[in-house]
């Protein structure tokens, strides 16, 4: 992970992407009412929290690291902001307030208050009048920086955490950046560390994306590189194309954030001619499910910071078609598959798109059922049902105490009838079966047996006694 | 409370076994037949054939074929009479009596009592039937009714009915009619009454009291046992079907064993092997069943049962709770042996099983049932989503799983509203308005849903 991170890094700054200067631009909900809300591009903000603990009076040749990065920083966003009126920044420090000997473990304040327009002067007069001195207490600092962020659903939110050390107020980090990200409030936080012994990278790691400088120089262009991918503007379109090559619509599918696992877009692809282009972070890494049964899933999509991405997906999908099909009659029907990844009853009627699949077993839920085997669906061959034809039995019980079977005419069991729903109505599949009854008394009774002839759509009555 | 129900139901089963341990049947014997003679004393018995009374002929006749009986066959005998003890002016109705009880070696005794009778009274043909049910007493053997009767039913009463009712109750008796040159216009209530030989003389009285006899003798008897486990008494409320060679059914039944432990007699005809359909769930199915002649055949099979209970408990939510009827299924193997809407209790047979909630998704959970044992399987209320659509849109309802999105429900497109049975958990909506143009046209709803809550959204 952490080499990939670098690879990025220079990546992008290898080929010079342009910084997309980030007009703020509606997409209008084609809707039939003006309620329908509609959906606005963000704004960014990247809130840096420092270190100003004691130990960030270290030195590197000869700097202290608290200088080296005030110094850095400050020439950075300056520069940064110049050319990204889209983005806002802020700084919140940590440990700069109470010297270690109060051991104060609250020790964080936002100084620099998020705006676009810091210059390299507000930056070295916020900031740079402090010097580092107390505690590290990273979990309270993040918990903080959550109240900086106001108006969440308004701003795509960054943090970029600096810091040469661990936590040292027994706080969880980890935990604390995992409910930042579940609450949406930032994307997955940056974390520089400025010297970090190696044996604590993993405590670090979990908060974010974690990478490690040595030097004035690395510390640069880290930042540099972080800045310029959170600027960048990523889109994507997704496509689905049938076997013939068609695109398809009305596809629906969901986005997630790989680290969090939240779903970040729940889409449902329009016929529009349009591009539907969504608008992407590019600090995720996206997964991509296609609501087809199975689901269709991209694990990891291949999304190019800074680039109009345009992912192809072949989808073979189809349905069980009933035919004939009268609406009234329930048409419930349960598809397994032998693997059990698939177990699930719809209504006939609907369209839920299966993923070309074989050995598929169906249950038509009709009286009695109806059983198939050894299915196989696909965009070229869709599985035909005919509905069954319908008579309708009711039943009456001469009292509480009849047991009742029903069976059909080749003596095989299909329901028990009881009592409690008086009278029995019957959706039966026509045909010929066998009534099995007998009433429950205290002295042996005689067990009888009556045939039913039922004929396509008529109602057959028939008093048990 | 399940201890409770398991309790009550442990319960339930000692009760059970106290009951159905008396047992009426002293001879256990599987060749045992049981034969009650009952016999015309009434006035009308005065009339000749070549001299000869016809009670005369019918004592004589009785006497021979009792000694017959008891040389040739394992039997127990007895003697009911009637129109012997009131004269005809008194139009005794219940003019019946049970002379000698059945039992062993009785031959001697019953033609001492007939020889000791005269004949003078009323015909209480019926309520003689009637009373023969208890003079038999035992219902798990071989059981004969021998009717000797001139034919006149003076007591106004049909004895087709109390056959019907005799027949309902006692399944195992085969009554054999000889009637004494019956009139044409009695012929069928006598019909009615089991095996009916109208004879016009003493020759055709012997022929017929003997060949219906070896007739009946000839047929099958057998009582189906269907064993549970370790319990001593058959299974009761099982349906089951026996079925001749050629696969025709040769008659349905279930067991009710009431006050007696042993399972009812069957008399089934002529066949050598028969084969049974056994309604457990799932069915079962045994072929080639041989079956002996001249003897009581005991047909035991496993079938052995465990109840299952599914059930949820009564939430309040508020006052519009979740009402609405769930169904479930059970699968055995690919079958589906069992269908019944929430909450239900069903007797399956021992082994491995699949329960399907149909909630979207559908709640899937093994079971495993052991014979003799209660299992208890507690269901999550189950509850609704409504959705009513005030345009015109596509949809489709998700659960998450974890924080993955599955998709259990599509909006039909020409519907105003859905209806989703789900189980509590999260649930999202994402939906759009068909001719919306843009992905930015999806919007969602997050609705989190407890057990019986009936959830109802407007889009």
């Amino acid at each position: 992970m952490f080499r990939s991170l670098f690879q990025l890094i220079f990546e992008a700054i290898a080929s010079k992407r342009f910084i997309y200067i980030f007009c703020c631009f509606f997409i209008f909900a084609q809707s039939l009412l003006a309620q329908e809300k509609f959906t606005v591009l963000k704004q960014k903000r990247i809130l840096f929290i420092l270190d100003a603990s004691g130990s960030m009076n270290e030195k590197w040749n000869g700097l202290k690291k608290w200088n080296i990065a005030v110094s850095n920083l400050s020439s950075l966003i300056d520069s940064f902001t110049r050319k990204n009126k889209d983005v806002e920044i802020g700084i919140r420090l940590l440990g700069h307030q109470f010297s270690k000997e109060h051991n104060i473990c609250t020790d964080t304040k936002l100084e620099l208050p998020f705006a676009n327009s810091h210059t390299k002067k507000d930056v070295e007069m916020q900031i740079g009048k402090y010097t580092p001195k107390g505690n590290t207490p990273l979990a309270y600092a993040l918990e903080q920086a959550e109240k900086d962020f106001q108006n969440v659903e308004q701003y795509e939110n960054t943090i970029i955490l600096i810091t040469d050390g661990v936590e040292n107020c027994f706080g969880m980090p980890c935990e604390v950046a995992q409910k930042l990200t579940s609450k949406r409030i930032v994307i997955s936080p940056y974390i520089i560390g400025l010297g970090i012994d190696t044996s604590s990278f993993y405590k670090l790691e979990c908060i974010g994306k974690f990478v490690d400088v040595r030097d004035k120089d690395a510390f640069s262009k880290v930042v540099k590189s972080i800045l310029t991918e959170v600027s960048l503007r990523t889109t994507l379109d997704i496509r689905f194309f049938n076997t013939s090559k068609q695109q398809i619509f009305n596809i629906p599918f969901s986005l997630y954030d790989k680290r969090s696992g939240l779903d970040i877009y729940n889409f449902i692809k329009t016929q529009s001619p349009r591009i539907d282009t969504i608008h992407l972070n590019s600090q995720y890494r996206y997964r991509l499910e296609v609501h087809t049964l199975p689901e269709y899933i991209v694990e990891d999509l291949n999304i190019i910071p800074g680039k109009h991405n345009v992912i192809d997906i072949p989808l073979n999908i189809a349905n069980f078609e009933i035919l004939n099909i009268d609406k009234s009659y329930s048409n419930l029907f349960v598809i397994k598959s032998d693997s059990n990844s698939l177990n699930h009853f719809w209504d006939g009627n609907l369209k839920p798109n299966y993923q070309s699949q074989s050995s598929l077993k169906s249950y038509v839920l009709s009286v009695p059922y109806l059983y198939k085997d050894s299915l196989t669906i696909s965009e070229e061959a869709p599985v035909l049902f005919h509905q069954p034809s319908k008579s309708t039995l009711q039943l009456k019980l001469a009292s509480t105490n009849f047991q009742v079977s029903l069976l059909d005419e080749q003596y095989q069991w299909i329901m028990d009838v009881s009592y409690t729903e008086i009278p029995q109505k019957i959706d039966l599949i026509s045909g010929n079966y066998i009534l099995v009854f007998k009433e429950k008394v205290k002295k042996l009774s005689k067990t009888k047996q009556h045939l039913l002839f039922l004929k396509e759509n008529q109602t057959y009555n028939y008093l048990i006694q | 409370m399940q201890l409770k129900k398991a309790i009550l139901f442990f319960l339930f089963l000692i009760l059970n076994l106290k009951i159905q341990a008396q047992d009426t049947c002293a001879d256990n014997s599987e060749d045992l037949y049981r034969v009650l003679f009952i016999v015309d004393a009434s006035y009308s018995m005065d009339r000749k054939w070549n001299g000869q009374s016809l009670w005369d002929i019918s004592h004589k006749m009785v006497e021979e074929f009792s000694f017959y009986l008891q040389k040739n066959y394992n039997v127990e005998q007895g003697l009911r009479v009637y129109g012997h003890r009131s004269p005809l002016s008194a139009n005794d109705c219940l003019d019946s009596h049970l002379e000698i009880p059945l039992g062993k070696n009785n031959a001697t005794r019953i033609v001492k009592k007939l020889k000791s009778l005269s004949f003078k009274g009323s015909t209480p043909l019926a309520y003689s039937l009637e009373r023969a049910a208890d003079d038999l007493g035992c219902n798990s053997h071989k059981n004969l009714i021998v009717l000797i009767t001139d034919g006149y039913e003076t007591c106004s009463q049909n004895p087709c009915e109390i056959v019907r009712k005799l027949l309902d109750y006692r399944i195992s008796v085969k009554p054999i009619v000889i009637g004494l040159n019956v009139e044409q216009k009695d012929i069928e209530s006598m019909n009615c009454i089991g095996d009916f030989y109208n004879v016009k003389n003493k020759e055709e009285f012997k022929r017929d009291l003997y060949a219906s006899f070896e007739k009946v003798a000839n047929q099958r008897t057998l009582s189906v046992f269907l064993k549970n486990k370790n319990k001593d008494t058959s299974e009761t409320h099982v349906p089951f079907v026996l079925f001749d060679k050629k696969n025709n059914a040769i008659g349905s039944f279930i067991h009710s064993l009431a006050a007696n432990a042993k399972p009812d007699t069957f008399w089934i005809g002529n066949f050598d092997t028969v084969s049974m359909k056994v309604y457990t769930k799932p069915q079962l199915e045994f072929k080639n069943i041989p079956l002996k002649k001249h003897v009581h055949n005991l047909v035991k099979v496993e079938t052995p049962q465990g109840r299952l209970d599914v059930w949820f408990d009564t939430i309040i939510v508020n006052n519009n709770n979740f009402n609405d009827r769930v169904e479930a299924l059970i699968y055995q193997k690919e079958k589906i042996v069992y269908r019944s809407f929430l909450p239900f209790k069903v007797d399956l047979l021992e082994g491995n099983y699949t329960l399907d909630v149909l909630t979207a998704p559908i709640y899937s959970v093994p079971l495993t049932i052991k014979a003799n044992k209660y299992s208890s399987q507690h269901i999550e209320y189950p509850a609704s989503i409504s959705i009513s659509k005030t345009f015109a849109m596509i949809g489709d309802l998700y659960r998450y799983e974890g924080k993955r999105l599955r998709k259990i429900g599509t909006f039909q497109p020409n519907r105003n509203k859905e209806v989703f049975y789900v189980s509590k958990g999260q649930y999202k909506i994402v939906y759009r308005s068909q001719k919306s143009m843009t992905l930015y046209g999806s919007f969602e709803k997050t609705i989190k849903v407890s057990p019986r809550e009936v959830i109802s959204i407007v889009l």
